[in-house]
């Protein structure tokens, strides 16, 4: 058997600590250093919002607070993260889990008058091979049909009415934006198991929204 | 304090074996072929700009997500340079062979920090469909990029004791980037649990309810007591339990197994339960950063130990280089073979050198002709 490198230093198995290693290069501390305090700042939950304006922070949450008014806006910590594509925030089942199921559907009026529901991919219909990795088109609708993101509606219509498009000479004319939502009640209360429904947005179809591919 | 500094700065910057970084970059890098899998069915609904998630849709939704404020550093992203259908279709295509690359650790260095910026990329151009799992999966895929992860578990380390540049005994490199994946998972919990402090339903016993209630989620069916509320108290409590002791005692190695163990289990519970694809297991596989490379060594041969080893003798007057039988120990990491040069024919109990019988040729043995050339030398 060939014997080791001579110049390569050997670890304790025990401990995985190498006595004679070669030292880490200063810089690479530093940066370590800097990295560490980036990603904990980032990753550290906001309270400003939940505070309110006029409320004082106590306890940890001056922290938070502190944290989020200083820490967080530096320019080198903002920077860092986006270029390198460390930033991260952690909110699994937090503050508390979600309590609501919701489904996105569509309905579509065609030129003829003619009504048909499009059914946005819903992983409750699907087979249990198909919604693993279908997964994706819930997490994107949980943000596309918020209030808070208006922009989305408009170009999730487009796509939806391009899906539907498969009649010659009958193109969709409107296309109907609907979430469908049913709250899980709390233990020793019934569950509601009707859905509760409401069209939040309306889109007419231009004919450059057919023409490009499905 | 100086000890305690000292401790903490020899444990952060030490130097070790890298192989639980090989082990990670495996299993990582299976994860994302299965996840680019996947979404390339969906590839034309999230990435290009006739899908539901054109290209400016980033800005303006990370605009107004971004905690800080207003959007005012760019997000680096290959896909913003064009935004053809074509060229979207180019690299995700070559995400997907790179991927492939880093999992059987070829040209290691370079390929993992073109994924890492690939995936970067992909997350920059799409961030509405993320989740936590993506999230973490980039956070790991940029920590291998800046770590040794080819020199352990890799094609690259099996060509150079191969070409004879290295020995055979494990590599020693700095862990750094090792620690910092443990260190990122534990701030995934440590977040989280904080987070969670300040929710009435995990304070109030009530939290793990909800979810496995919401049709949307459904996965495999559950049996009913674990759905009721005693269950559900201790399921809440004990995720709090777990995550907190995820930052804590998990660095304390008695405790470690048993931490671990407990926190695999959860996420196997999620993943049976719920429809959340890939989370439990990329997280699992990060676990892998709180051992040593030392420590999987040991345990590899202690596994290797347990079963009768198997003397292999070389085919009669073939003299096999010594660094090809180093080549085949390296594939060989329960050590079930031991290579054994004879000029006789094979005695009782031994037996002669077959792919396979040879353990450490499994894994390029099938490539035609090859296994002929290593065991007669042909290949020199």
């Amino acid at each position: 058997m060939k014997s080791s490198n001579p110049s390569l230093p050997k670890s304790s198995a025990k401990t995985g600590v190498v006595a004679e290693a070669p030292k880490t290069a200063g810089r690479i501390k530093i940066f370590v250093l800097f990295h560490l305090l980036c990603i904990t700042a980032w990753s550290l939950p906001n309270r400003l919002d939940s505070l309110g304006a006029t409320a004082r922070p106590t306890g940890t949450d001056i922290l938070l607070v502190e944290n989020q008014r200083r820490i967080k806006p530096l320019l080198p910590v903002r920077a860092y993260l986006f270029t390198t594509g460390f930033w991260q925030y952690w909110d699994m089942f937090a503050p508390n889990p979600s309590q609501r199921d919701f489904y996105g559907d569509a309905v579509v009026e065609y030129a003829n008058g003619k009504k048909e529901t499009y059914q946005y991919p819903r992983m409750y219909l699907l087979p249990i091979v198909e919604k693993y990795p279908a997964e994706r088109y819930r997490k994107f609708y949980e943000r596309a049909h918020l209030e808070q993101n208006p922009f989305i509606w408009s170009v999730f219509a487009q796509r939806v009415a391009r899906v539907m498009d498969k009649y010659q000479d009958n193109p969709p004319k409107l296309v109907r934006l609907r979430r469908n939502w049913r709250d899980v009640a709390p233990p020793g209360k019934p569950q509601v198991k009707e859905y509760s429904s409401y069209e939040y947005f309306r889109y007419q179809v231009r004919r450059e929204d057919l023409e490009q591919p499905k | 304090m100086m000890s305690f500094v000292k401790s903490m700065d020899r444990w952060f910057f030490g130097h070790g074996s890298p192989t639980a970084l090989g082990l990670i970059r495996i299993a990582l890098g299976l994860v994302c072929i299965l996840n680019l899998a996947m979404m390339f069915g969906q590839w034309r609904d999230w990435f290009t700009e006739s899908g539901f998630h054109p290209a400016w849709f980033t800005d303006a939704f990370l605009g107004h997500a971004d905690q800080a404020g207003d959007l005012v550093f760019a997000r680096p992203n290959l896909y913003a340079l064009s935004n053809s259908d074509a060229w979207s279709l180019i690299l995700f295509g070559t995400t997907f062979v790179l991927a492939v690359l880093l999992t059987i650790g070829l040209w290691t260095k370079p390929v993992s920090i073109a994924f890492a910026i690939l995936v970067v990329s992909m997350h920059h151009r799409s961030p509405v469909i993320l989740h936590g799992g993506d999230t973490i999966l980039r956070c790991l895929v940029l920590y291998l990029a800046m770590s040794p992860c080819g020199q352990a578990c890799s094609v690259d380390r099996l060509r150079d004791i191969w070409a004879g540049r290295i020995s055979r005994e494990p590599a020693v490199a700095p862990l750094w980037s090792q620690r910092l994946i443990s260190y990122n998972v534990s701030l995934v919990y440590f977040t989280t649990v904080w987070l969670k402090t300040g929710g009435n339903l995990w304070r109030d016993g009530l939290a793990t309810w909800y979810p496995n209630r919401l049709q949307e989620f459904e996965r495999f069916p559950l049996p009913p007591f674990l759905l009721e509320v005693p269950m559900v108290k201790l399921t809440t409590y004990g995720t709090l339990f777990v995550e907190f002791a995820m930052v804590t005692l998990v660095y304390h190695k008695p405790f470690r197994k048993y931490i671990l163990s407990a926190a695999v289990l959860m996420h196997l519970f999620i993943e049976y339960s719920m429809n959340i694809p890939l989370f439990a297991f990329i997280m699992i596989l990060s676990y892998l950063s709180f051992f040593e490379g030392e420590e999987i060594d040991a345990w590899a041969k202690q596994v290797g130990e347990k079963f009768s080893k198997l003397r292999v003798t070389l085919p009669i007057g073939k003299s096999v280089p010594q660094t090809t039988v180093d080549t085949l120990g390296a594939m060989d990491p329960f050590h079930l073979v031991t290579y054994v040069e004879s000029d006789e024919e094979p005695t009782k109990g031994m037996l002669r050198a077959s792919a396979v019988r040879s353990v450490g040729a499994w894994g390029f043995a099938w490539l035609p002709g090859l296994w002929k050339r290593v065991i007669t030398g042909g290949g020199r």
